[in-house]
């Protein structure tokens, strides 16, 4: 279902935006009330369910001040060179329980910066400083890529920005279906659309308000068709009985239906959280199975499953990935001359887990 | 405003209108009859008309000490209903008790009375009230305040005799009653944790209700937890030790068990007192620690030679395959 507030929050500073314009007449029967600043919004009172419930039929339009690139430091055990966040917006529309935003940022109101200009002139700045290096941008860290691109368009002129650089590349990451301004466009290969792949139970379990395991599936499939490389994320492998049964159906559906060469990487990451999402968790859903599972805390402070839970689930998943993919793979891309492995990746996890895996491969 | 004698009976002390605008918990007479009769009455009380007899808005403490004393009537300040709202009450009620501290049930009630009496939202609770009762001006704080008060009275004279902490008693405000009351008998009460170690039980006991599909007065009464809780001998230092002990074995059955393989496995190594080998936090790291202490060339000879020993018989392997994989 596509998103749509009840209330829209418009910082006075930009009323006059071209964006904020164009956000106001597609939602023409939505209130609006001006504000002086996004970040006092929020009502951090009430019990988190019916704050973030409230929250999330908010929209605020506001200008993000300071960077709008910022070079990715998501991963304390590994470096990511050459890797970016473009923030366009922050918060999401969906619900997923185990969302890091819950205890990162002050609220939930989906926000939107409207000063897209001085974005796409922070991405161009950044691709032009470096051209003899790949560069990889993501948009999805703040907020899900694509859940508001009905109301922004703003995968337009990002993936044309993209395409007039060959060393520099651009991922949307998403849960939705939300994939209609994409088509047709000229990408020119640049664009990678990477969708977080859950088995419908853990859709409808832990995942609120985001497309469906097959929605997913048909909309990647769709993407495919439109000549752009997907990412497949397995993140976060969650852990609940069954897990087994679903997540390989899931590996089974998506091998089915997706092209294997235009696939370009495959991230696996079992589910974390910090102290402080534990304790939302716990507060929203105190029957909810997802922390029940033994998690302890790590080197860099999160909780994760043991670590002899996370290799077995790890050395299933891998499995099954090379077990449904990789035969698809080889045969597609030999004859393209391209090397046939899928690329597959441990996201946020420990050197430790990492040299088990390899010593075993 | 007048000033008059008003007879007692007139005064309501008992029903829903009695305690409309008083702050002070719990309402003791007894130390401020002994005062009165001392020294007299030396603020007369202010009444509010009402329709069943005079409502107290200031004063309910000498209001009752007086009926405990057998007077039949009190000097009084009187309002007419219409010359004071429930606002101006509230307000009159607090100047009263202003100069002495508030124990927490009181700032509760103070903001609670403001809230659902005037309708002040929380966030003005937070700004324009919490101050005056030396509370910070936070509204998730004021919220945690309006909460407190659906506790159960042995929770909440605790609480205003300082036996509780408010922030140990906000960890029980998403617990039910039942919930509530056990904790606080057989953990609090019996074990005296820190903030961080009762918040370490609760969330113990709630993961364990869902996961054992028990409540938690029900998990309390396990006879290994009821034994050690209502034990006379222990120490309330050592009985929350050996609490918070057994609910992580119960809670993290994995991670115990392997503890239990690692220990077992030392063991058989039958190294000196003097070798400790210990694994990472958690089994996260995938090396051994071995810690040797010697006090001479000669003993530290013969930790080594004993760790050699252990080695070529490979009796190590077993603590790294279980370091490595936790024994798959």
């Amino acid at each position: 279902m596509r998103y749509r507030p009840d209330i829209i929050f418009v910082e006075e500073s930009v009323r006059g935006e071209p964006m904020t314009r164009d956000i106001l007449s597609r939602l023409v029967d939505v209130k609006v009330e001006f504000i002086e600043n996004y970040q006092a919004l929020g009502w951090k009172y009430l019990h988190p369910n019916a704050r973030f419930k409230k929250e999330k039929k908010a929209l605020a339009l506001a200008r993000k001040h300071g960077e709008m690139v910022k070079e990715v430091e998501r991963d304390l055990f590994r470096a990511t060179p050459n890797e970016f966040y473009i923030v366009h917006s922050q918060g999401c529309p969906f619900d997923c329980q185990y969302c890091f935003l819950y205890d990162y940022l002050g609220h939930q109101i989906p926000t939107i910066f409207v000063n897209v200009e001085d974005m796409l002139q922070s991405v161009r700045d950044v691709i032009e400083s470096r051209p003899a290096e790949r560069l990889l941008f993501h948009t999805g860290e703040f907020s899900d890529a694509l859940a508001f691109d009905h109301i922004t368009n703003l995968s337009r002129p990002l993936v044309e920005l993209f395409a007039r650089y060959r060393h520099a590349f651009v991922e949307f990451r998403t849960k939705c279906g939300n994939v209609e301004n994409l088509i047709g466009l000229q990408h020119n290969g640049q664009t990678i659309i990477s969708w977080t792949f859950s088995p419908q139970r853990v859709v409808q379990l832990f995942e609120y308000g985001s497309a469906s395991a097959e929605q997913r599936i048909a909309a990647a499939r769709r993407c495919q068709q439109a000549g752009y490389k997907i990412g497949l994320r397995l993140d976060p492998l969650i852990r609940y009985p069954g897990w087994e049964n679903d997540y390989r159906e899931l590996i089974e559906n998506m091998a089915a239906q997706l092209q294997p060469d235009l696939i370009s990487d495959c991230q696996l990451g079992v589910f974390r959280y910090t102290p402080g999402l534990g304790r939302i968790i716990r507060e929203r859903f105190p029957k909810s199975y997802l922390r029940l599972e033994e998690s302890v805390p790590c080197s860099d402070g999160k909780y994760r499953y043991l670590k002899h839970l996370r290799l077995e689930m790890y050395q299933k998943i891998i499995g099954w990935l090379r077990l449904h993919f990789s035969a698809k793979r080889i045969a597609c891309l030999r004859r393209q001359g391209i090397r046939p492995d899928l690329k597959i990746e441990l996201c946020m996890e420990s050197p430790e887990v990492e040299d088990v895996l390899l010593q075993q491969q | 405003m007048a000033f008059h004698t008003i007879p007692l009976r007139d005064i309501l002390v008992d029903g829903p209108e009695f305690d409309t605008f008083i702050f002070t918990y719990p309402l003791q007479a007894a130390a401020l009859s002994a005062s009165i009769q001392k020294v007299g009455l030396l603020n007369p009380v202010r009444l509010r008309e009402h329709e069943r007899g005079w409502q107290i808005v200031c004063g309910a403490r000498r209001v009752l000490a007086f009926q405990e004393l057998g007077r039949q009537e009190i000097p009084a300040q009187t309002m007419k209903h219409a010359s004071c709202s429930d606002e101006q009450a509230l307000l009159l009620s607090l100047a009263d008790n202003a100069p002495r501290p508030w124990n927490p049930v009181e700032q509760a009630r103070v903001l609670y009375k403001f809230h659902h009496l005037c309708h002040w939202d929380v966030e003005r609770l937070a700004r324009e009230m919490a101050p005056q009762l030396g509370l910070p001006p936070a509204p998730e704080l004021a919220q945690k305040y309006l909460s407190l008060l659906s506790f159960e009275d042995e929770i909440l004279l605790a609480l205003a005799n300082g036996a509780l902490s408010p922030a140990h008693a906000f960890l029980l405000i998403p617990l039910s009653s039942p919930e509530r009351g056990a904790i606080f008998q057989e953990v609090i009460q019996r074990c005296s944790p820190s903030l961080n170690e009762c918040r370490e039980i609760i969330d113990a006991l709630l993961d364990l209700k869902v996961i054992l599909k028990k409540n938690i007065p029900e998990i309390l009464q396990a006879p290994a937890l009821i034994d050690l809780l209502r034990s006379p001998g222990k120490p309330a230092r050592e009985k929350n030790r050996l609490l918070r002990e057994q609910l992580r074995r119960r809670r993290y059955p994995r991670l115990s068990q392997l503890e239990d393989q690692f220990e077992a496995q030392i063991k058989a190594l039958s190294l000196s007192h003097q070798t400790q080998i210990r694994h990472a936090p958690y089994f996260e790291g995938n090396h051994l620690e071995i810690h040797l202490r010697a006090t001479t060339n000669a003993g530290l000879r013969e930790a080594l030679a004993h760790l050699q020993a252990a080695a070529r018989r490979g009796g190590f392997q077993p603590l790294f395959d279980l370091v490595k994989g936790g024994g798959q």
